[in-house]
């Protein structure tokens, strides 16, 4: 039994010494090839994920923000949840009363702002889904 | 077939061109994977410096000029040569900082910048989002060069955290714990 164990352990020592070495090996490689690399391996993944994914319906929706009174970080969390077809509004909050809008020039989307409020009003997606 | 990555890079050296960005470095799990092993992500983050008109960053006239050359937005990214492209302002110095200091890259003649192996740390122990700790372990187990451990120190001892938790006057204290966390 404690034999047993013992060769389970180097076989395990085995893999995981294989597995440092393809490691270190791929990060040998010259940054624009590992950079490739990412991208396709995020390609890969971002395909299987949308083959899974289904569009949800479509909506209309206005929202109204005010950074005075909220503060940023809650605009930022307000429009996040703001979104259509499933897309959210993507807005961060940086440093200081700042407060960025990402998808403001989406053809559904407008935004406006003043000093102290932002506004985003978002309107049906006029363009054509995609596949 | 080109290499999306090269067209990527030279697109935004035209928007640093035409000024509608001031300067730029890549970072997020691409810059993990310039130092580091290759990493699977949604997008490929870029972290600029930008102009700004009192309260809000509009980054409508960059968007307008992406579109313009048939880039669309999707989501929270613009899509380039079919890669989600994230403008994000830099929300902190450190990131101010990580911008002005970033390593340049040529990708297939394009030249880009990409943010440096110890800011990236900074960047992620700053973050310390689960995804944020994987890549910090990814760095520490394997990188293509080794980490300027006085450089690191220097930049996370300048550095407080954005939500610093208690204990914690800088982000030197938070890398401390998390080294010790992980047993190192």
């Amino acid at each position: 039994m404690t034999e047993d164990y013992s060769r389970a352990r180097e076989r395990l020592a085995a893999i995981v010494a294989h597995k440092d070495d393809t490691r270190r090996t791929l990060a040998a490689q010259p940054p624009a090839e590992k950079l490739k690399m990412a991208l396709a391996l995020s390609q890969n993944i971002a395909t299987l994920r949308n083959a899974a994914s289904t569009r949800p319906p479509e909506r209309t929706l206005t929202c109204f923000v005010s950074v005075a009174t909220t503060g940023p970080t809650r605009v930022a969390r307000e429009a996040s949840h703001v979104g259509i077809g499933g897309v959210p509004l993507a807005a961060r909050v940086c440093s200081g009363p700042r407060v960025v809008v990402t998808s403001s020039m989406q053809p559904h989307m407008k935004l406006s702002g003043g000093a102290r409020s932002l506004t985003v009003t978002v309107g049906a997606d006029p363009r054509p889904r995609r596949g | 077939m080109p290499n999306p990555l090269a067209t990527v890079a030279q697109v935004l050296n035209d928007l640093r061109a035409l000024r509608l960005v001031d300067q730029f470095a890549i970072g997020g799990a691409y810059a993990v994977s310039f130092h580091s092993e290759p990493l699977a992500t949604r997008d490929l983050d870029v972290f600029c410096h930008l102009r700004t008109a009192g309260l809000l960053i509009d980054l409508s006239p960059l968007y307008a000029y992406l579109e313009g050359r048939g880039y669309h937005a999707e989501g929270d990214a613009v899509l380039i040569e079919g890669i989600p492209v994230q403008f994000l302002p830099a929300p902190t110095r450190l990131v101010d900082e990580a911008i002005e200091n970033a390593v340049e890259l040529s990708i297939e003649g394009a030249m880009t910048r990409v943010i440096d192996l110890e800011y990236i740390i900074g960047i992620a122990l700053d973050l310390g989002r689960t995804k944020d700790k994987l890549r910090l372990d990814h760095l520490l187990s394997v990188t293509s060069r080794p980490i300027d451990q006085s450089r690191l120190n220097d930049i996370l001892r300048r550095h407080v955290p954005e939500k610093p938790k208690a204990g914690e006057d800088t982000l030197l204290d938070r890398w401390r714990r998390f080294l010790e966390a992980r047993g190192d």
